[in-house]
Order: C-alpha cells, then structure tokens, then sequence
C-alpha cells in the first residue's frame, strides 16, 4: 500500500468520491503485469511484424527494463563504470606483458635490453650526391636528416643523400664512431 | 539496425499506455478474456495507423470505447447475451446530474491538463497511481522507474493539480468530501 502525505490521500478521495478512480482487483493487476508481453507478441503477429529474433530482443527487453527499474541510477553508473574500468585495465596488463613490458622501465631502456651490443656494432654510411661520405648515427629522419658523427651532429637534407648504407663495425666497444668526409 | 523506427516507437508507446489501456476496459466490461480481446484489437489498429496518430493517449481512449461497442455489437449479432454499453460510457458531462456535474467538470479539467504534467509519462503515472490504485512498485515497473522517482513524481503531480482547484476556487478539499 502506498503512503501518502495528507493532500495526496484528500486527492485521492477526491477522486473516488466523484467516479474518477477505475480500480481493478489485485488479481487483475497483477495478469495486466504478466500478459504484457504475451499480449504484445500477439498484436505483433496479428500484423505480421514479428519475427524468431524480434521475439528474442523482447525477451531481452522486458528482462532488461525489470531488472534496470529496480536499481538506483547513480548505483547502475558506478557499477558500470567499475566493470568498464576493471575490463579495461585487464586489457590493458594483458597487452603490455605480451610486448615484453615491465612496469616502471622507461622505452629506452627496455630498446638497451633488447639489442644493446647490435647497436654499438652498426654505423650508417651517408653518400650524398655530390659525393661526400658521412658516417655515423642517424638520429633523426625526415626533411632533415641528423647524423651524430665523432664531430658532433651534422644536420643533411634528406633530397641531397643519394644512399644510406648501414656497416657493420669491429666490436671494440672504447672506440668513437668516426666521421669521415 | 534491428528494428525499424515505427516498430521501436510502438514498442514503448505500448509499454507505457498498455497498462492504463487493459485496465480501463477491465473495469468497463468485468470480464478479463473480454478485456484482453478488446485490447488486442484496440493495439492492432494502433499498430496499423501508428503514422497517423498525433496524440496517442486521445486516440487510444476513442479506440478504446469504440472497440468495446464494436465487439459487443459483433456478440449480440452471434447470439450472445446482450451487455448494455450506455452503462459503460464515462463522459464526464453525463454524469452525476444531480448536483455534482459542475465539480467534476472542474475536477476533470485539472487532471486533463496538460501544464499538470512535465511529460507523458507522469500524466501515466497519475492514471495508474491516482486513478487505478497500483502501489507506488507496480507503477514503477511498469514505467522502467525506481519506486522512488515514482513516488516523488506522483507527489509532484498532485501538488500541481491541488493548486489548479484552488485556482478555480477549490480551497478545501475536505469540504467536497
């Protein structure tokens, strides 16, 4: 039953009072909630619009629309957003260990622990078109290339190198990566 | 998408007025297979003018009182034992001759106005609340709402409507009771 303050229930009197009210039995009530959607399905099939997988989303529907009526908002938002947040950090741990990642070492250290004695081992040799040879590391690409060479960093537009050749160098790790012109 | 826009618009246009509409014929004609025939049709033809429709509520309680008459007509054609369907007319300008009309008028145009109502869905809930005597849950259920909303918006009606009779002179309830 419900509880109602003292003009709601006046209202309500009102209302019986002067023929307005239609109520029907408790029995009755509760067959209008049951035959909802049976009685749906039947106007559906008399107008030829339903269908195995409409049947199916009404199912899904009415089960839905109970089961969300009866929750809060604000406690349907945190439990959606917790589920969300936990999906995606489960994703996010799975992702990062199958990349070979451990937490807490930056990018150029887990590059160091990958190759570290291939990088020490290899120069690149800059043949630009009007014959010059540089050689040492490329650090950057682009427009711009910018090649650490034992002279310090030399900047080359990139429409003036006619060949880049990686060589491979004697191991001798106190060595400087020479330059040569 | 897996339903067109005019099946999902019928969709919840009849899971909000289903309620109100099956429970108006129940008390109208007493007989609950009855009720459920007539409903059925009364949503059939909903479905088949759908596009047509402007105000749903209107043409549901016209289609309402025309399927009732229809389908007793249609029983007393096949031998039926004949129902008096004058009886279940509810015009509120019929009613209550001897004295009474005049404060139902009064009180029939404070629940049918529309400033009464922020939307749809609270005029259906007044009707299932105020009107059909369903508990606070049931009305709730029925309208995808916690018990809650249900029981602050019905106050929120109420209010709105007391304040329409006390504009058209209705300062105390208790003295029409």
């Amino acid at each position: 039953m419900n509880r109602h303050d003292n003009e709601t229930r006046l209202l309500e009197e009102l209302l019986d009072r002067y023929r307005f009210a239609r109520p029907v039995p408790d029995d009755v009530r509760e067959e209008i909630r049951s035959s909802k959607k049976k009685t749906l399905v039947r106007v559906l099939k008399t107008v030829g619009a339903f269908s195995a997988l409409y049947g199916v989303y009404l199912s899904l529907y009415f089960s839905l629309k109970k089961l969300i009526a009866g929750i809060p908002f604000i406690k349907f938002f945190v439990s959606a957003a917790t589920v969300t947040a936990v999906a995606y950090g489960g994703f996010y741990a799975a992702t990062k260990r199958n990349a070979g990642y451990v937490p807490g070492e930056s990018a150029v250290k887990k590059e160091e622990r990958r190759q570290p004695e291939e990088k020490q081992l290899w120069v690149d040799r800059i043949t630009l078109y009007n014959g010059r040879i540089i050689e040492g590391a490329i650090i950057s690409r682009g427009d711009l290339y910018r090649v650490r060479t034992a002279g310090g960093i030399v900047q080359v537009p990139r429409n003036r190198i006619k060949m880049v050749k990686p060589l491979k160098l004697e191991p001798d790790p106190g060595a400087a990566v020479p330059a040569k012109r | 998408m897996l339903l067109s826009k005019k099946e999902r618009e019928f969709r919840k246009s009849y899971s909000d007025y289903y309620p109100i509409i099956l429970n108006s014929i129940y008390y109208r004609v007493k007989n609950r297979e009855d009720a459920e025939d007539i409903c059925h049709e009364v949503f059939v033809n909903y479905y088949r003018k759908f596009d047509e429709v402007r105000d749903p509520r209107s043409w549901l309680i016209g289609a309402v009182k025309f399927c009732i008459s229809n389908y007793y007509r249609k029983r007393e054609g096949a031998g039926v034992a004949g129902v008096d369907i004058a009886d279940m007319e509810d015009d509120v300008h019929l009613a209550f001759e001897n004295g009474f009309r005049d404060i139902r008028i009064i009180i029939h145009d404070a629940i049918e106005d529309p400033g009464n109502y922020h939307d749809e869905k609270e005029r259906i809930l007044f009707d299932l609340i105020a009107v059909n005597h369903y508990t606070y849950d049931q009305a709730a259920e029925h309208l995808g709402m916690t018990r809650r909303q249900a029981a602050y918006r019905y106050r929120q009606v109420s209010r709105r409507i007391l304040d329409h009779l006390k504009e058209r002179g209705i300062n105390r309830i208790e003295d029409l009771l």
